[in-house]
């Protein structure tokens, strides 16, 4: 028994930053040539009053209304974020107040980022086959641009705010799981200043009050390119499936090029790998359920197959599974 | 792969430049349009050709393509 990912919405806030705005503001490389290098041509900008949990209730909000599904039956309520309203209490628990669902529902905040839906998903998995669950309502939220200086070209040039929200519910499939941590990485990606430790170095500056993004490009590539792989064998193993049995993979989108190196190494032709970077950024935990909802409507992804998914990121920390759709 | 091959190889994975611009002796920070990403484009050849991820570290060790070339080698044996 596993679980099934259904009715996906998606929250983009009101402002874009295209290429042609960045190209403007920093006066480098050309659009194109922003293009070329990360393979985003717009991402998506939350306002500086908006916060994660007003994105995941509008997404919410999005799945309630096309759906017939009634509140009352949510028993489970995941917000995955790393932008949360405050350090205490959950932010899940104020979602659950402002979704007006149960108040017999368990709620929990998950704090991760690139590998954060995949992780959410082994969570509700253990959740629904232990019985404690039977419908889950997941939530994918960040807000990177709030913790990135105006200065950082790199960082604008990757990074979008978008939110999700989905149902998990019970499926025959049997679903596995394969996580993995490597923490001697965490410096070469992370909000620094952001947290008690070194709180008497927190960050002033009024526009960066929640501490500042920093990341070691060079780094977190190698990670990525070392680890993906072998997740990707593991899972195979695991599910004891040959490569070719898979009708699609589904990846968090960190950037074109990383992702075309993995998908040459893992040997997947590119049909069958989703890539939906374009007119998104890398929107952290909400990549992968953003994909799966693009690729959903453009015809790419249909009930029934059986779909990869691999996060990556952040920790640093992986994490890949292999549903049935 | 010979040191030629070598260069001529990772000379194809720029693809701004053209074939022939660069010798085994060209300091590969200073290729017209050299940024971060080309960095990534030589770790990943690197990988793809030799199954070595090279760290920032060995980069920081290398200058020219020879230095590339070298620093392969000595990891491979």
């Amino acid at each position: 028994m596993g679980i099934s990912i259904k009715n996906i919405e998606v929250y983009f806030p009101e402002r874009v930053l295209d290429n042609e705005e960045l190209f403007k503001i920093f006066n480098d490389i050309s659009p194109n040539d922003i293009f070329k290098r990360t393979g985003i041509k717009k991402r998506y900008i939350s306002s500086r009053e908006e916060t994660a949990s007003d994105m995941g209730v509008e997404a919410s909000e999005a799945l309630f209304l096309k759906t017939e599904l009634k509140r009352n039956e949510i028993d489970f309520l995941i917000f995955c974020s790393e932008c949360f309203d405050y350090i205490a209490p959950t932010t899940s628990c104020i979602l659950q107040d402002r979704l007006k669902l149960q108040n017999s529902i368990g709620a929990i905040d998950l704090p991760y980022g690139c590998s954060g839906f995949v992780y959410g998903l082994g969570i509700a998995n253990s959740l629904i086959i232990s019985g404690m669950a039977k419908k889950i309502l997941f939530i994918t939220s960040d807000t990177p641009s709030k913790l990135i200086p105006e200065s950082n070209f790199e960082l604008r040039c990757l990074f979008s705010d978008i939110a999700t929200a989905c149902i998990i519910e019970k499926n025959k499939f049997d679903s596995q799981y394969v996580f993995g941590t490597d923490g001697s990485g965490y410096q070469n990606l992370i909000a620094v200043n952001s947290g008690f430790r070194h709180a008497n170095k927190r960050n002033h500056d009024e526009k960066l009050p929640f501490g500042e993004m920093k990341m070691n490009s060079t780094e977190v590539f190698r990670f990525a390119i070392k680890k993906v792989p072998k997740l990707v064998k593991e899972l195979l193993i695991r599910h004891q499936l040959e490569i070719e049995k898979i009708d699609l993979f589904v990846f968090h989108q960190a950037s074109y090029y990383l992702l075309e190196i993995i998908r040459r190494k893992i040997k997947v032709p590119l049909e069958k790998f989703f890539v939906n970077l374009e007119f998104n950024g890398n929107s952290v935990s909400s990549s992968i359920p953003l994909a799966l909802y693009e690729a959903e409507m453009k015809g790419v992804l249909k009930k029934g197959m059986k779909v990869m998914l691999v996060g990556y990121g952040i920790g640093f920390s992986w994490a890949g599974t292999i549903i049935e759709y | 792969m010979t040191l030629e091959e070598f260069t001529r190889a990772l000379e194809l994975e720029f693809e701004e430049i053209q074939p022939g611009t660069i010798s085994p002796e060209t300091n590969y920070r200073e290729i017209e349009g050299w940024s971060s990403m080309h960095a990534l484009i030589v770790i990943a050849f690197i990988d793809n050709h030799y199954d070595i991820i090279l760290s920032a570290s060995d980069l920081k060790q290398t200058n020219t393509i020879k230095d590339l070339y070298l620093i392969v080698q000595q990891k491979e044996n």
